[in-house]
């Protein structure tokens, strides 16, 4: 449920919209990988910084063959913009494409209205988080659960993105490398590069962070 | 999963990669805290070992639920479908789960990165059912409610630890603030973090059918949220 709604952080690291396909299972999803293969083929053209689904992966770690291979009926197909502007013309063409799939948006809720109520679109229904209850003392600092709670599943590391902080700081890479190092273990292809690179590059310019090096 | 430690040259990268921390070196060697891993898979699946020193393994039970709630490439033996929750806003337009005055409520206990166990998802679900909660069929964690009218789970599963589990249940909007005032009392006895989520229809006026009563309760939810942009209707 949650797979793209605690997505934290404000407009400073950058736009962030993700676009969600997919079938009813049993009810609508009768031959929808064709349709579901459309949906990412306009994806990949459409200004997208990430794009992908979980049994195939993403940009970030997979490759359009293997994607197109492992699509299924019942797959949840996602891509990512960090930009208004490509979200809207790509909402524009999957509208007019009428692919019989059903289409979720998430990012900033009065944003998402307003973008819906100039194209004369009524929302069908949303889904929003409260804060987050029980207990906290584990939870990293802000700016890196902003990058970790980029992919749905949780699997991007702690330690992982102060060590690519450490070598942005270092010079070992740019934020840009840095960022798409972090975002492979994320397998839908959900996190946001572009946003993720701004977090990395503010990350490196605070005090450090620990390495985590094994002991020798 | 399985560690081939002879192959291991100590390049110390793995540690990095383990969503929970698993992974050290504390002996000098490479070791996995079999109680903190997850099960994910993230170490085999990112390839930072060239030497595979990690390999999947067939997973016994109940240790074989790790996998399926942690790692999204795993599927559940029931539904056959990989994930921890169901398509709910999703593809709301066509089942049409939450419409009038049903309301979604989730909660999703471990999220994020901190990870939880299935006694801290016990806490959950008997807050829920003890305030009348209907839970959402098709959430894989059904098969794991041995008793739903009182929340309870197996008790042999109690102990395995996950990345993160949601709990989906539809309320009636007039039962939606005692159900979230019970969610939030039971969260607050938890160590591990609880994200609550809710879920409705758009009305006609544009506002979600959620929105009053999570004003008149002065809670606020985050200005993120998803839409259901109604292509289907």
């Amino acid at each position: 449920m949650t797979h793209s709604l605690y997505r934290i952080g404000d407009k400073a690291w950058g736009d962030d919209w993700v676009v969600v396909a997919r079938a009813a299972r049993g009810v609508n999803d009768d031959g929808a990988t064709a349709r579901l293969q459309s949906f990412l083929e306009l994806a990949r053209t459409s200004g997208a910084v990430n794009w992908g689904h979980g049994r195939g992966g993403g940009r970030l770690n997979s490759d359009w063959t293997t994607m197109v291979a492992r699509l299924a009926d019942t797959a949840t197909v996602t891509v990512v913009f960090d930009d208004v502007g490509y979200l809207e013309g790509f909402l524009d063409l999957l509208h007019a494409m009428d692919l019989k799939l059903s289409i979720t948006v998430s990012g900033d809720m009065a944003r998402i209205k307003e973008i819906c109520t100039r194209r004369g679109w009524n929302p069908h229904s949303g889904r929003q988080a409260l804060r987050v209850f029980g207990g906290q003392g584990s939870l990293p600092p802000y700016e890196v659960l902003c990058v970790r709670a980029q992919c749905g599943h949780g699997l991007i590391a702690t330690r992982l993105i102060e060590k690519m902080v450490d070598q942005v700081r270092t010079g070992g890479c740019s934020p840009e490398e840095a960022a798409e190092r972090v975002g492979r273990p994320c397998l839908c292809g959900l996190l946001n590069s572009s946003r993720t690179a701004a977090l990395l590059r503010y990350l490196a310019s605070q005090s450090p962070y620990p390495t985590g090096a094994p002991a020798s | 999963m399985k560690l081939e430690p002879d192959r291991c040259v100590r390049c110390g990268e793995c540690v990095f990669i383990c969503p929970v921390g698993a992974i050290s070196f504390e002996t000098g060697e490479v070791g996995i805290d079999r109680d903190q891993c997850v099960e994910c898979g993230v170490c085999w699946r990112s390839k930072v070992c060239v030497h595979s020193v990690f390999e999947p393994e067939e997973l016994p039970w109940p240790r074989v639920l790790r996998a399926m709630f942690s790692d999204p490439a795993t599927e559940h033996k029931k539904t056959k479908l990989a994930g921890r929750g169901i398509e709910e806003v999703k593809t709301n337009d066509v089942r049409r789960l939450y419409v009038n005055d049903l309301i979604g409520v989730s909660a999703e206990i471990g999220r994020p990165g901190v990870g939880a166990s299935f006694s801290d998802v016990q806490c959950i679900t008997r807050a829920l059912a003890g305030c009348g909660a209907r839970f959402t069929a098709d959430n894989p964690l059904m098969d794991l409610i041995i008793d739903p009218a009182q929340g309870l789970l197996h008790s042999e599963i109690l102990n395995e630890r996950v990345l993160s589990v949601i709990v989906e249940c539809v309320v009636l909007e007039a039962e939606l603030e005692h159900t979230l005032r019970s969610l939030i009392k039971a969260s607050s006895e938890l160590k591990t973090p609880v994200l609550l989520s809710v879920a409705g229809a758009c009305r006609a006026d544009g506002s979600l059918a959620y929105q009053p009563t999570l004003s008149a309760m002065a809670l606020e939810c985050l200005p993120t949220g998803k839409m259901n942009l109604g292509f289907m209707t």
